[in-house]
């Protein structure tokens, strides 16, 4: 792979991720099962004319576009690459309860126009009149992933490309009644169920780094349904050993622990053995469960490596690292989609 | 050294047919699968007419030979179509980590979900169905049910997914990165995007009538299509069959409007110059055009200002299938390259049904009649979308 610089970040989420200089100072707690994205936070970077249209994966998606942008000082984009589990929730849900209630007669365009998948990436290409290469992935926990790797693939051709890629996901009312009824949000002190998560984050990526460059993006892998335990430290030890950084050369291991037993226990069983000296850092406890979750993990490994400072309060065991070099990040959604993205300095 | 992109196996599951040779026939014979709605439950099944399989659901999971009927529509049509594809091709071990599987959906899991919302509306209990809601759920499913493990992905570019699905896997194969792939897209009719593009008011009560001054709109269909892509390497040591090689494919944004293309094309122009570049030929080089060519006034517009623009007066022989399946969104874009595939290996140009007048801004004549003796060397294909997500692709006999 060529090497693949973030230059620029921009991210909402429960947290206050939408300030430049907040990195875990102070932390809000989810309301009962849910992290909801603050919208105070980035309500004056959007114009509220356009805004209004705009239902929130939108807003939130097309705020953190633009925040990273200007955080990179890049104007002009090669390529728009989005990932979304759920997609535009909000409109679709819209536009079927008003098919639903009114027997299928004068259903209004707007929510449906509007309920693609494809409209963030869309909604950014048209605020930017920007015609080149558009994306949207849109698999459960391998959306973000799909949209990082089909980035790396872009400057792997052209190192001089300038890419905007990001997660984005929205929870609505409807949606947790949906979660609630299938008993997947965590009832008080239940080691099952999870708590859901919103937001989106965006990443100026380059294969040239520039003078705000974060860290670089060394490698990026999907796996699906692993077995078990052992079946994904092999895939982890032949990825860590593909780009050279042995256990020991890495700094710390963001973990994607969100909090359900069953879920988790695959990572839990290699942090008490695979990872047991490796810093462990957890992060969905801060942001809920999403499937463009390792959007948010994204954010925390650049920061961290730009920074060289580690929140206490994200660290999930005793082993402290002298220096942030190489930080894995090693997610899992539902089981089901497992995923690694190993972030370097750069 | 960029590895070459050879397609070793197609299949197809439309209104014309369950399998690719069922397609031809009805594609040589001029018969259209678009037709009155009889198996979705829809109060409009006498407003409008579309391109649907008249299987149930039941009926569908028994010809892809699994035994869960539960399986959404999207992804029993999906099925089918990737098997046959992979049985095509001979693609025995679909699960080492040099394969992957890239589909693509817009309808998803809501053919399900708008059977049951209304109940849950009243009661907040069964929400089940939200674990099949999303674009992802058919993927898995499907790649369960061949066996594939590795590199799963899922696109959404609303009625050009299944084309960037083609795409994505080309890149892929070229850069090196995967040998093998699974790759193309399914969508199951919907009440969800019949009212939607009623909505719209861009259904056509009738039958539709592509690039026709006269037209009135889209007939919806539904199906699935999927093709296989090996890298030469890979073709070279199994000797199998080539049926044809994807050339060129570009991808390009109209940035214009969220649901509507741009009078100018521009997003159109710009996805059919890209693939034609990165094919290396000359735009007099392409023998037939399956256009995108939907039926609305809006789109068979600009995309033919789009085709002038590229090909000045000389437009090559061009259809819109769609005259035949129905706008099968995100399935259209494989079920045309699978078409595209068909019009090299069996040296045809593929008719465009309902057509009498041309639209006077552009005086283009799409073929009326099927030219089954054409040596068809390049094919482009063509699919646009909401949010003007444009692709192309260029098919090349081997």
């Amino acid at each position: 792979m060529n090497e693949v610089y973030v230059n620029g970040l921009g991210c909402i989420s429960a947290q206050n991720t939408f300030d430049r200089n907040w990195f875990f100072a102070d932390v809000k707690k989810a309301e009962k099962n849910f992290f909801k994205a603050d919208e105070l936070s980035f309500k004056n970077s959007i114009p509220a004319n356009i805004g209004r249209r705009m239902s929130k994966i939108i807003r939130m998606g097309v705020a953190s576009a633009m925040s990273c942008m200007k955080d990179a000082g890049v104007e002009n984009i090669s390529a728009i690459v989005a990932g979304t589990g759920m997609g535009c929730f909000e409109d679709s849900e819209k536009f079927l309860r008003s098919m639903t209630e009114n027997e299928e007669k004068l259903v209004s365009p707007a929510t449906f126009i509007q309920s693609t998948h494809n409209t963030l990436a869309a909604q950014i290409a048209l605020l930017l009149k920007c015609h080149e290469y558009n994306f949207t992935y849109v698999h459960r926990g391998f959306s973000f992933e799909s949209a990082l790797q089909d980035a790396a693939l872009q400057i792997e051709d052209d190192k001089s490309k300038n890419i905007l890629v990001g997660g984005a996901d929205e929870i609505t009312p409807a949606y947790l009644d949906l979660l609630e009824s299938t008993g997947r949000l965590k009832k008080q002190n239940s080691s099952e169920g999870i708590i859901a998560g919103e937001g989106s984050a965006f990443f100026l990526l380059s294969g040239i780094k520039s003078a705000s460059c974060y860290a670089r993006v060394k490698a990026i892998k999907t796996i699906y349904k692993p077995r078990s335990p052992e079946e994904l430290q092999t895939a982890i030890y032949e990825f860590l050993s593909l780009n050279e950084v042995p256990i020991p050369g890495l700094s710390a291991v963001i973990v994607g622990l969100n909090g359900d037993a069953g879920e988790d226990s695959k990572i839990i069983s290699l942090n008490e053995t695979y990872f047991k000296n490796t810093m462990q850092l957890s992060f969905k406890n801060f942001f809920g469960e999403s499937p463009v979750t390792v959007s948010f993990a994204l954010w925390i490994a650049a920061k961290l490596i730009k920074k060289k400072q580690i929140p206490e309060i994200l660290c999930i065991n005793d082993v402290r690292s002298k220096e942030l070099k190489n930080v894995i990040i090693f997610n899992q959604y539902r089981d089901t989609n497992y995923s690694l993205v190993l972030v370097s300095e750069c | 050294m960029p590895q070459k992109v050879f397609v070793t196996g197609i299949g197809v599951i439309s209104s014309i047919g369950n399998n690719c040779s069922q397609n031809l026939q009805s594609l040589v014979n001029s018969v259209t699968g678009i037709g009155d709605i009889e198996i979705l439950e829809t109060v409009h099944r006498k407003n409008f007419k579309a391109g649907e399989l008249k299987y149930s659901n039941h009926q569908l999971a028994e010809s892809a030979g699994c035994d869960k009927s539960e399986f959404t529509r999207t992804t029993l049509l999906g099925m089918i179509a990737a098997k046959e594809a992979a049985e095509h091709s001979r693609l025995k071990d679909l699960s080492d980590s040099r394969a992957g599987f890239i589909s693509s959906t817009t309808v998803g899991g809501m053919c399900k979900t708008e059977l049951l919302y209304k109940d849950f509306l009243q009661s907040k209990t069964n929400g089940g169905f939200i674990e099949t809601h999303d674009c992802g759920d058919s993927t898995e499913c499907i790649a369960d049910f061949l066996g594939i493990k590795n590199n799963i992905t899922t696109i959404s570019t609303a009625c050009s997914s299944s084309a960037n699905a083609i795409l994505l896997g080309a890149r892929m194969i070229k850069n090196g990165m995967l040998s093998r792939m699974l790759v193309g897209g399914t969508d199951a009719l919907s009440k969800f995007t019949l009212n939607g593009f009623h909505s719209l008011q861009i259904l056509d009560a009738e039958w539709c009538k592509p690039f026709d001054e006269n037209r009135n709109g889209l007939n919806l269909g539904e199906g699935a299509a999927y093709l296989v892509l090996e890298s030469g390497e890979e073709v070279r040591r199994s000797q199998k069959k080539i049926l044809a090689e994807v050339i060129g494919y570009g991808n390009a944004n109209d940035a214009y409007h969220q649901s509507a293309s741009s009078p100018e094309g521009t997003g159109a122009y710009l996805a059919m110059k890209e693939a034609i570049q990165i094919a290396g030929i000359k735009s007099s080089q392409i023998d037939y055009i399956n256009a995108h060519g939907t039926g609305t006034a809006n789109n068979d517009l600009s995309e033919g200002v789009a085709l002038k623009k590229i090909f000045g007066e000389n437009v090559p022989p061009f259809s819109s299938t769609k005259s035949f399946t129905g706008h099968t969104l995100a399935a259209a874009g494989a079920i045309e390259a699978v078409f595209s595939i068909l019009a090299i290996t069996n040296g045809m140009v593929i008719p465009n049904l309902n057509f009498t007048k041309p639209i006077p801004e552009l005086n283009i004549f799409p073929e009326k009649n099927l030219n089954r003796s054409a040596d068809i060397k390049c094919v482009l294909s063509n699919s646009f979308g909401f949010g003007g997500n444009c692709t192309s692709l260029i098919f090349a006999k081997v």
